[in-house]
């Protein structure tokens, strides 16, 4: 016995990071894979993940394969949408996710690695490595093979649709993989909450509202699927979108977020997932347990109860900071596009007593801005149909009252020629050279009055000019015809888009953002400090002279106890 | 160095109503000492507070005069036998000590040697390679006694090492435990609610009655007291009438009752416990009587801790 210990007493120890890294690292993945693969109750998830698969027969069957290859694959798109990314992605990485740590505190495994001179965060860093290494890849090939079921019957058309779906999968499992992993901390039965989260908050909120949407995981994934690669190009978009499937929906109707925000979005879930599981699984409460003041080592004791949360906000805000404030700097680009439609044709179809509006007219589009002093505008203009055709498009930018003004003129000059249209029994198109020109000449007028503008090529390619506002005012962003040929009566669009850089109300985000990146400074100061200058020394110190200080208390009230008896005796006895 | 390597000063744990433990203010000695209370008296609370498992509610601990809580590297040190019987049921016996191994800081080539070393120390060579899955309660109880032996730690927690092991195995694992603390001179704190487990050991003990310490020191004045009253023992095998034929003759049996509802439990009240022990093993090789399990209810222990308490 004595013989086989002191070979025990032999080993040298190196406690660095890599053997530790390793050694948890290859005993979580055994594990991950003892119950991704091993355990019977996982392959219920499995068997969901991998469902998807005989929809790509079944539709082509069903349909004796007579589906073009777009409404095909359409349905290839939906599928995955709304069934892997809604509901079979966070179902699957719930369960395997959250009970990555609520098994072992449960069943209190977790104290064979606690006892080992590991930091409990390291653990949180492997363990989610762990599940980096497989669940991501798992749910990733999963896309692919319901792609390929697909594309057995489909021509394998349409791969870039898949390659998206599958990048998106590595991500939606990272992202879901981290906040399922504190829910598991959190609850010690995560699976009801987690189906709660699942399919009541990540399912419905984020298909019937468009505002609650924004405070779902799934809207931000479904924002980055959505992503349009070519926002210059109105012929390219994500793609997953096809016309009138759920991803197209939801790109022009679902209000989706932008890049940086989505972005920023999902890494800062991922990072405070981690710090919050950590602080779980430190125990660590924003509470103070008892009152700091009046224990030795007051607020420095407190601060190193609170450490993982202060770090955790720390890291929040000076993100959030940095974003808000120098990231995004003073200046930002609001990007907003519209379309409008043209078409001036002989039939006056509007009510008799009514004014005709624009669209009635059919000669310009309008949309009103309000811009601020010193804004930047960048005007894109094209338009986008009826390729031969010889009038004059313009898109200008102008003044409200000069534009309405212009507007009024010409609504008098479409109501006598309504009137003289239905008075000439038939003969009214007789009117209609009249009406063009009159309207051509305050046209060209009104065009001269702009602040600027730019013609439109025929040829769709698009144009752009740029204008500073002079003054805070109401400004109409307007495409308008010119010059018009009563021969050709195309209708066609005209699409504006415009970048507008203001920097007015951006400097009070610019300033808030510092205030943030401040704070968060000064949190993360304050754990450095509880770090830096904790002593269990001191501490002990602190105690044995309090002790010391109780007994000799104990001690002098003895004495003077004492003393006071010893006093009783020397009173002489009262005479009578 | 000092002469002691636990000191606590306050400690308190309560979970939401129930106090754990209560202003405990004690310093451990070296050497083995062992940890004696009635269940539910706040060890395994006291020993998961000083191995880092738990949070104290408030006042401190502290390890060779460090803080234990989120402090990693006093965990270098120590060595932890805890309570509960799950491990990590996917493995085997010999990898699931060669990976605590490496995380204790062996490296890789040496881990699986030193894991082997480990287990045979403890006696279970023979089961190191079959899942954990299926092992009994006795070899679950050895293999986390390897894994807290393996790294070679200066201080050795272990909570309840002795339970469900069948007399011969704690025979052995008594002998290893002396062996440890005595030649090798590890400071091992062993906690146990029956009194004649933990004398064997040591007879240094620390008395600990809900959530607070009452007796430090030497065993031999507060097993006087507790030898005044009968000790209940529970034993299982399947050749209980023979066992109990022999029991008979002992007079220091007091009584002996078959359990009726089980086929193969007996409990037996007898005044001295600590000769009951030393025979039990003889009479079991003797006369080729198999014993699986030998437990002695708490009910027994905590009337005379409360006689105890009511004392002093």
């Amino acid at each position: 016995m004595e013989e086989i210990y002191s070979k025990l007493t032999q080993y040298e120890k190196k406690s660095n990071w890599t053997t530790r890294f390793g050694a948890i690292y290859r005993l979580y993945l055994s594990k991950l894979w003892a119950v991704l693969v091993k355990d019977t109750k996982t392959w219920i998830f499995n068997a969901l993940m991998i469902l998807p698969i005989v929809a790509g027969p079944i539709i082509a069957l069903a349909t004796s394969r007579t589906l073009s290859y777009d409404v095909f694959f359409s349905t290839y798109s939906d599928i995955m949408f709304v069934g892997y990314f809604g509901l079979i992605i966070p179902l699957f990485t719930m369960y395997i996710a959250s009970m990555m740590f609520n098994d072992e505190t449960n069943d209190r495994t977790l104290t064979y690695l606690t006892t080992r001179p590991i930091h409990r965060f390291e653990l949180i860093i492997v363990k989610y490595l762990s599940f980096l290494t497989i669940v991501p890849i798992f749910t990733a090939v999963t896309t692919g093979l319901v792609y390929l079921s697909f594309g057995i019957f489909g021509g394998f058309q349409h791969w870039q649709a898949a390659l998206w779906y599958f990048l998106a999968a590595l991500i939606a499992s990272i992202v879901y993989g981290a906040f399922f992993m504190f829910l598991g901390l959190l609850f010690k039965n995560p699976l009801w909450f987690g189906l709660f989260f699942v399919f009541i908050w990540e399912f419905v909120l984020a298909s019937f509202s468009q505002t609650l949407n924004n405070i779902t995981i799934a809207y931000y994934i479904k924002s980055l699927i959505v992503y349009d690669l070519h926002p210059n190009d109105p012929f390219k978009s994500s793609p997953v979108i096809f016309a009138g499937n759920q991803a197209d929906s939801f790109a022009f109707l679902g209000n989706p977020a932008n890049a940086i925000t989505f972005s920023i979005v999902l890494v800062v879930i991922v990072i405070v997932s981690l710090t919050l599981a950590w602080s779980r699984l430190q125990g660590d409460k924003i509470k103070v347990p008892y009152q700091a003041g009046r224990r030795p080592g007051g607020w420095k004791y407190y601060l190193k109860e609170i450490r993982s949360f202060l770090i955790t906000f720390g890291i929040l805000f000076i993100t959030l900071g940095l974003v808000i404030g120098p990231v995004n700097g003073t200046s930002k680009t609001i990007r907003n596009t519209s379309q409008a439609n043209l078409n001036v044709q002989e039939y006056p179809n509007w009510d008799e007593d009514a004014t005709p509006s624009l669209s009635d007219m059919g000669y310009a589009g309008s949309i009103t801005y309000v811009f601020s002093k010193d804004d930047t505008i960048t005007v894109h203009a094209t338009k986008t149909n009826a390729p031969s055709i010889s009038h004059q498009i313009y898109t200008m930018i102008i003044e409200k009252e000069i534009f309405d003004n212009f507007v009024e003129e010409t609504q008098v000059l479409w109501m006598n020629y309504q009137e003289n249209y239905y008075e000439s029994y038939g003969n009214g198109s007789l009117y209609f050279p009249n009406l063009i020109t009159s309207y051509t000449t305050l046209a060209n007028e009104v065009l001269g009055e702009a602040d600027d503008s730019v013609l439109l090529y025929l040829d769709n390619t698009p144009q752009s000019f740029t204008f500073t506002a002079p003054d805070r005012g109401t400004y109409y962003v307007v495409s308008i015809v010119t010059q018009f040929s009563t021969s050709e009566s195309n209708y066609f669009y005209a699409s504006i888009s415009l970048d507008i850089t203001g920097d007015v109300f951006r400097i009070a985000g610019y300033a808030f953002g510092w205030v943030l990146f401040g704070v968060g400074l000064a949190i993360g100061g304050l754990s450095i400090y509880s770090l830096a200058t904790y002593s269990s020394a001191d501490e002990i110190a602190r105690y044995e002279e309090q002790l010391r200080l109780a007994s000799s208390n104990v001690e002098s009230s003895q004495k003077s106890a004492k003393n006071s008896e010893e006093k009783m005796e020397e009173v002489p006895p009262p005479t009578k | 160095m000092k002469s002691y390597f636990i000191e606590t000063y306050d400690l308190n744990k309560w979970y939401k109503e129930v106090m754990a433990l209560n202003k405990l203010t004690i310093k451990v000695d070296r050497g083995i000492v062992g940890l004696l209370g009635p269940n539910g008296a706040g060890k395994s609370t006291f020993l998961n507070i000083a191995t880092a498992q738990l949070r104290q509610s408030s006042g401190e601990i502290y390890l060779e005069g460090q803080e234990v809580w989120n402090n990693p590297g006093i965990l270098k040190n120590i060595g932890f036998c805890p309570e509960q019987e799950k491990l990590f049921e996917w493995m085997t016996g010999r990898k699931f000590v060669r990976e605590l191994a490496q995380i204790s800081g062996i490296p890789r080539e040496a881990a699986n040697q030193a894991a082997i070393e480990a287990i045979e120390l403890v006696g279970l060579q023979d089961a190191m390679d079959r899942p954990i899955k299926g092992y009994s309660k006795g070899m679950r109880q050895r293999i986390k006694l390897a894994q807290a032996l393996v790294h070679d730690p200066q201080i050795l927690f272990l909570d309840e090492p002795l339970q469900s092991t069948d007399p011969i195995v704690r025979r052995e694992l008594v002998t290893l435990i002396q062996k440890l603390g005595r030649e090798f001179g590890k400071d091992i704190l062993i906690s146990s609610h029956i009194l004649h487990e933990v004398e064997r050991v040591t007879s240094n003990i620390l008395l600990v009655y809900a959530g607070r310490a009452i007796a430090q020191g030497n065993l031999s004045v507060i097993r006087d007291l507790m030898d005044k009253f009968p000790h209940t023992i529970r034993i299982k095998t399947p050749q209980r009438k023979e066992l109990a034929q022999i029991l008979f003759d002992y007079d220091y049996i007091l009584s002996i009752e078959l359990d009726h509802l089980t086929d193969d439990y007996m409990s037996i009240r007898t005044k001295k416990p600590d000769e009951f022990y030393q025979m039990i093993t003889k009479i079991a090789i003797e006369s080729n009587i198999a014993i699986s399990e030998m437990t002695s209810p708490d009910a027994n222990l905590e009337s005379v801790f409360s006689y105890l308490t009511r004392r002093w």
